[in-house]
């Protein structure tokens, strides 16, 4: 295999390929940093560029633009609070506060090193263990997909902060949220109030911008912020390697984490990244900086958002299934160049496989190198005056929603969205979890009842994997309050001890 | 292109269709095709109504591909998701009908507009040319699950059949299957054909109902039926229905093809007729779709609609049977009629009382300083128990379902409310926050500007509605370097057209005028 690798390596190391790898990466970031242009639309809108190169050319700039798109989402949503994608919601909690504090460049060198790292992780495992990952993957039963969706939800206890009721507020406000639409298990629309647009529920990235983007804009000029906080005043230089060598467990746990989720078809970069975010707030020994600017909570949120590209391009490349939106769009691409996506790929066209590992390795590499670089452009960002960003972010806001399906419906709602998260983050109520609840609230759903549908309740206590899940998802939920519950019983003592 | 411009071209578009010496002689251009005067004019937007990816978007972009080359004009698919087609369908019918828009249209869309009580669409819809179709299979885990029929067949109790979509084309094709050949199965919905094969290669389930070409997945799968007169070629090993002795399930299958406005002028509808005469001709064509299974066989717009009018009534009859048309879903009784029509809008119309009523009696109490998050709590109190009366008319959850279409909606309510009480009751109890300094009239004065922009869209269009609220918008907030506004504003009016509008083809919005 090694052999094969180098082969694949030698293929790429040509300057055409290597123009292509850069290209993709390029276009891919600026895909990414677009809100309304998720990886999956910027892959399929390049596809007819395409037509005239070779299926293996073709396909190194599709995955360089997959690969640039993901950590694309995260630039925006560091420097404006408005993630480019649903899974840099999570980068966009710590990566703004930082940016807010006046370290954008400690944010993005964070965010780029990480998301480097976590792509480089995924990409090895695919290239080392795609064929049992992916035979493992398929035997997930529908109990064990909801048992993942419910340890995404536990972040929430991690996400909650000191007001934990707001916090469950608003991820049941996202769950409620996300059973609009016709019921995938029934056929029956649901809260659509015969509205056509709803027939398929909210749009994720029309609510994306709003809660986030455009929230954070009314809540601006309410405020009358048009200078970020300490800017000019604080020394905000780009981070050295001991900071990312600090760093180093949380990157290669958040990668593994991301990997591994990427690889179950339909559970998404998203999951991952609000599971290595709650994981990693869990074993930091400065819990307290998450959600204030933790440079670990970006690096948790990059590298598990990274690491699932490679993750889903596991079942892609053993067996033809997609992992996530994206590789669907690359399973298309691949049958447009008449190539049959899945294990005949390495029977038929092996030095193709081995080109695409190889692209994906360097790829990493000129990610980072693109994105050190074009870092200290986006830091700039900081210093366009507030009255003219909030402007323009608006008008960015109007194209991403209207960009999903052509339609002032979305653009509305996207409005709709923004107005609702001013109002939440105007009393205090966290954003992420409303996310959290849209994005998983479907996973649960239809796995939850999909599972019953096809073993009956008892499947949730007779499978040993289903089980476990779980049970950790409830030790997730649960371990978070224990601390706040000792220290209310110890201050409940002392407190009877004055009194006596 | 503006609105405008497209009116005056479709004008001229039936203008040449009024004068048969324009186009009616077999007047040709250097490609063999008809010339109709002013088309195409603009990029040809062929619209699929997924997401990107799957076999419809192959097939269009496959299409596209060549199409572009014989016609020697720009073709671009647009994806427009929503509503398993409607949205898209309903989108094209509000384009003008110059042409420049058709659709990528399955035997899917038809089970759909059904379902959803949409049938006008299908009327409204030119079935323009059937291009191919592929016949419905039934694959199963060899390795692990039933290697054939007669071990299908012979597999007790209730089997579950993996596939997509309920109420969808190969549900209904699922139904027929098992009550043709008397076996007692349940449809396992997935949100993919993807999801649905990796379960199937998990051995999670006993048969998948897909296309031919899922089966090359991997080694282990098998096909064990064929809904076809004939074997597939590729799979001579699968035998047909036929052979295994059921009858009448030989269109049990998934066609592809392509549709437009009904109002699309006749020479253009024959430019179109060409163009795909050409690609269907075309060996790349075939070549592609050469080890896929699919019957590449061309039906003019009259078989075409012939074909759609059958499938109605099929539709119609098992849809019906299945209890999936919109009449048969919905709970009846009083308490369901609190949840829709009058019920509904006194619910509505009374929380907004009694929030008008809260919004004017809390300032003047103690709790003022909490005024906005009570009101928000309030809001969101209301919301959830009028969705909890809305989800009374849901269907009732059964014995294939247990849980059904309402259980997960009540148990997330259910969890909110309680906690919803709490909130308010933390915030009667708590001591008022601090207040903020806050510029509410800025704030209020900007979201009106930016509302009044989006209205104005569908008025002006893109360029002249942002041309004035940027720079208006930039002055209120009290930026007032006017070189800099304008250099922004051009410069995003530039880079929205030339990048999206040019370069990505995503439409921006448009005006009655722009």
């Amino acid at each position: 295999m090694l052999e094969s690798l180098f082969g694949g390596l030698g293929t790429v190391l040509a300057l055409l390929p290597l123009l292509t790898i850069v290209s993709g990466i390029v276009l891919g970031i600026l895909i990414g940093a677009m809100p309304g242009l998720s990886p999956s639309m910027g892959v399929a809108l390049m596809v007819p560029f395409t037509y005239s190169m070779s299926p293996t050319l073709a396909l190194i700039l599709l995955v360089g633009i997959y690969i640039g798109s993901s950590y694309g989402g995260s630039i925006t949503g560091i420097m404006v609070n408005a993630p480019g994608t649903p899974s840099a919601v999570v980068t966009a909690i710590d990566g703004y506060a930082l940016t807010k504090k006046g370290q954008p460049s400690l944010a993005l060198g964070t965010s780029i090193v990480a998301s480097s790292f976590g792509g480089m992780f995924g990409t090895l495992i695919l290239i080392g263990f795609s064929v049992p990952l992916a035979a493992a993957a398929v035997r997930f039963h529908p109990s064990e997909y909801f048992a993942f969706a419910l340890f995404g939800m536990a972040t929430i206890a991690t996400l909650a902060g000191d007001n934990w009721i707001k916090a469950f507020i608003a991820m049941l406000v996202g769950l409620v949220l996300a059973t609009v639409g016709t019921d995938a298990m029934s056929g029956t629309e649901r809260f659509t109030f015969d509205v056509l647009e709803l027939s398929d529920g909210f749009m994720l990235i029309p609510a994306l911008i709003g809660l986030f983007a455009l929230s954070e804009v009314f809540r601006g000029i309410e405020q009358g912020d048009v200078r970020i906080e300490g800017s000019g005043s604080i020394h905000d230089p780009w981070p050295r390697f001991s900071h990312y060598w600090k760093l180093k467990w949380v990157t290669l746990r958040s990668s593994a984490i991301g990997t591994l989720v990427g690889v179950f078809p339909g559970a998404g970069a998203t999951i991952g990244s609000f599971i290595s975010y709650g994981l990693a707030k869990r074993f930091s020994r400065n819990k307290e900086a998450f959600g204030y600017g933790s440079p670990e909570g970006v690096t948790a949120s990059e590298a598990a958002d990274s690491g699932s590209v490679g993750g889903a391009m596991v079942p892609l490349l053993a067996l033809g299934i997609p992992g996530s939106a994206t590789t669907a769009v690359l399973i298309g691409a691949m049958m447009i160049h008449d190539l049959t996506p899945g294990p005949q790929l390495f029977v038929r066209n092996p030095e193709m496989i081995y080109a695409i590992f190889g692209a994906m390795l360097i790829a990493q590499f000129v990610l980072l190198f693109v994105g050190l670089a074009g870092g200290r452009l986006w830091v700039k960002v900081a210093h366009i005056p507030k009255e003219v960003l909030y402007v323009l972010i608006t008008t960015m806001a109007l194209i991403g929603a209207f960009a999903v399906r052509n339609a002032m419906f979305d653009v509305f709602c996207c409005v709709a969205f923004g107005i609702f998260g001013w109002v939440m983050r105007r009393h205090g109520f966290p954003l992420a979890p409303v996310i959290l609840g849209l994005v998983l609230g479907a996973i649960a759903e239809t796995n939850f009842r999909r599972a019953i549908m096809m073993d009956g309740w008892e499947v949730f206590f007779t499978r040993p994997v289903t089980v476990t899940m779980l049970a950790l998802a409830l030790l997730s939920f649960l371990l978070p309050f224990m601390p706040r519950l000792r220290r209310r019983r110890l201050q409940a003592i002392a407190s009877d001890r004055q009194a006596a | 292109m503006s609105s405008r411009l497209a009116m005056l071209l479709s004008l001229i578009a039936l203008l040449a269709a009024a004068t048969p010496a324009a186009v009616g002689h077999g007047v040709v251009d250097k490609n063999g095709l008809p010339v109709v005067p002013g088309f195409p004019s603009q990029p040809i937007r062929l619209v699929v109504y997924t997401s990107p990816g799957g076999l419809i978007d192959v097939t269009a972009r496959r299409f596209a591909r060549l199409a572009q080359e014989h016609a020697e004009h720009p073709f671009a698919v647009i994806n427009r998701p929503g509503g398993g087609g409607i949205v898209a369908f309903e989108e094209a019918l509000r384009e003008p009908a110059d042409g420049h828009r058709f659709l990528a249209v399955t035997r899917s869309n038809i089970s759909k507009m059904v379902a959803t009580g949409r049938e006008d669409l299908i009327d409204r819809l030119h079935w323009h040319a059937y291009v191919m179709d592929n016949a419905h299979v039934l694959i199963t885990n060899a390795a692990e699950g039933p290697a054939d029929w007669d071990a299908l067949r012979r597999t007790p109790g209730d089997q579950l059949w993996l596939g997509v979509d309920i109420g969808g084309v190969k549900h209904v094709s699922g139904v027929r299957m098992a009550e043709t050949v008397g076996i007692d199965m349940r449809w396992i919905p997935y949100a993919s054909g993807g999801e649905a094969v990796a379960a199937l290669l998990g051995n999670l389930g006993t048969v998948y109902l897909g296309n031919p070409r899922d089966a090359q997945t991997s080694d282990r799968l098998r096909i064990v039926a064929v809904a076809a007169e004939q074997r597939l070629p590729e799979f001579p090993d699968a035998p047909t229905f036929v052979e295994l002795g059921f009858d009448g399930l030989e269109d049990e299958l998934i066609w592809r093809g392509f549709a437009f406005r009904k109002e699309v002028p006749e020479p253009i509808r024959d430019w179109y007729t060409a163009v795909i005469r050409k690609v269907l001709d075309d060996p790349r064509w075939q070549e592609a779709w050469a080890g896929e299974a699919v019957n590449l066989r061309y039906r003019d717009a009259e078989a075409f609609t012939r074909i759609v009018e059958r499938d109605r009534s099929e539709f119609r009859t098992y849809l019906g049977q299945l209890g999936l048309l919109p009449d048969a879903q919905e709970s009846h009784g009083t308490l369901a009629a609190l949840g829709r029509g009058l019920g509904l809008y006194g619910a509505v119309g009374g929380s907004a009382l009694m929030l008008g009523g809260l919004a004017f009696m809390l300032p003047r109490t103690r709790h003022r300083q909490w005024t906005g998050q009570l009101l928000l709590l309030g809001a969101l109190g209301f919301a959830t128990v009028i969705a909890l009366l809305m989800s009374i008319h849901l269907p009732a959850a059964n014995p294939i379902d247990p849980v059904g279409a309402a259980g997960i909606p009540r148990l997330w309510m259910l969890l909110l409310l309680p906690l919803i009480v709490l909130q308010i009751g933390y915030c009667l109890r708590a001591p008022p926050p601090e207040p903020e300094t806050q510029q509410t009239l800025r704030l209020l004065v900007s979201m009106g500007l930016f509302i009044g922009y989006l209205l104005l869209l569908p008025v002006l269009g893109y360029l002249p509605a942002t041309l004035i609220y940027m720079p208006t918008l930039i002055v209120y907030l009290g930026y007032r370097r006017m070189p800099v506004i304008a250099a922004v504003t051009v410069s995003w009016l530039l880079f929205s057209e030339l990048i999206f509008q040019r370069l990505l083809l995503v439409d921006l919005p448009r005006g009655m005028w722009w």
